[in-house]
């Protein structure tokens, strides 16, 4: 039988998980704070686009390359985030996903709409939980001419 | 209320979300059944005439109706929002969410509902199940619904 402290630190867990994910999305959709995206992800973390046809970067030097070039071409962004799901939680790891209403307008284009799964792997570090994993799959099919 | 009783209610909570993203989690996966059975009791109800479908008794008839969704639709994206709980009990609960449903089909007919799920839950030994699912809808229904989910 878990112990009352046991208990109360698995919802504390639960809720720095999912505000871990909420800092990541307000950081993207910010499209300026580059900083506030890394600081959601370890220093070797890596993140893996190729599920819907983009990049993979490892380490905070790819992301903060991949993001800056991103965030530069984009006049609005919008990530939405729902069913946020724990799979495995253990004492320094978990495992979870979501899903995601990904809404953009490009400087030069349409807006678009993508409907994505976030595969999220995280590590507890000394400074709170940090992503290692991210991945990203489409729920539902995207766009012509986005998603490679 | 003692700190057990609260942290129990706490944790009743959480337990109900996760069966409502398991249940989503299976009916977009689009295959796996024993999953999605695996979140109602042996007498379920799931009850969609709210959106014009019919309603199903029992998990051999609610299998019945995803066996046909699974075979129609390559594609399933259910995003859940607005869970609250009406009443939660020792044993049962009774809950609402929102929820947008996207569906494409094979023919590919693309489905959008904005929807609502009156749930209720009961407590098992192996867990909480959801006892009853009645679906109603929030904005007015495509008619392709009936189309690709085999309504009347």
């Amino acid at each position: 039988m878990a112990t009352l402290e046991d208990r109360v630190k698995q919802i504390e867990d639960r809720q720095a998980l999912e505000d871990v994910l909420i800092s990541l999305c307000t950081a993207i959709d910010s499209m300026s704070d580059i900083d506030g995206i890394l600081a959601c992800f370890t220093e070797d973390a890596v993140f893996d686009l190729t599920g819907i046809g983009m990049a993979k970067c490892e380490g905070h030097g790819e992301i903060r390359n991949f993001f800056k070039e991103v965030s530069a071409g984009m006049s609005h962004n919008g990530h939405i985030i729902t069913n946020f799901a724990v799979l495995t939680l253990e004492e320094n790891e978990a495992k979870c996903q979501c899903y995601t209403i990904g809404n953009g307008k490009p400087k030069e284009g349409d807006a678009f709409q993508l409907f994505v799964r976030y595969h999220l792997g995280y590590v507890r570090t000394s400074d709170g939980w940090k992503m290692n994993s991210f991945g990203e799959s489409f729920l539902m099919p995207p766009p012509e001419g986005l998603g490679g | 209320m003692d700190l057990d009783a609260r942290l129990k209610k706490i944790e009743d909570r959480q337990a109900l979300q996760d069966l409502l993203n398991a249940y989503c989690t299976a009916i977009d996966s689009l295959t796996d059944l024993d999953g999605l059975m695996n979140c109602f009791t042996s007498d379920a109800v799931f009850d969609v005439t709210g959106i014009g479908l019919p309603r199903f008794e029992g998990q051999a008839e609610v299998r019945g109706f995803f066996e046909q969704v699974f075979g129609d639709m390559p594609h399933h994206a259910h995003y859940i929002t607005n869970f609250t709980i009406d009443r939660l009990e020792e044993n049962e609960a009774f809950c609402r969410n929102y929820a947008i449903g996207n569906g494409r089909s094979k023919d590919r007919q693309v489905i959008k509902a904005y929807v609502k799920y009156n749930l209720h839950f009961v407590r098992t030994t192996d867990g909480w199940k959801i006892k009853t699912f009645v679906e109603d809808a929030l904005m007015p229904l495509p008619d392709e619904i009936a189309g690709v989910h085999g309504g009347d």
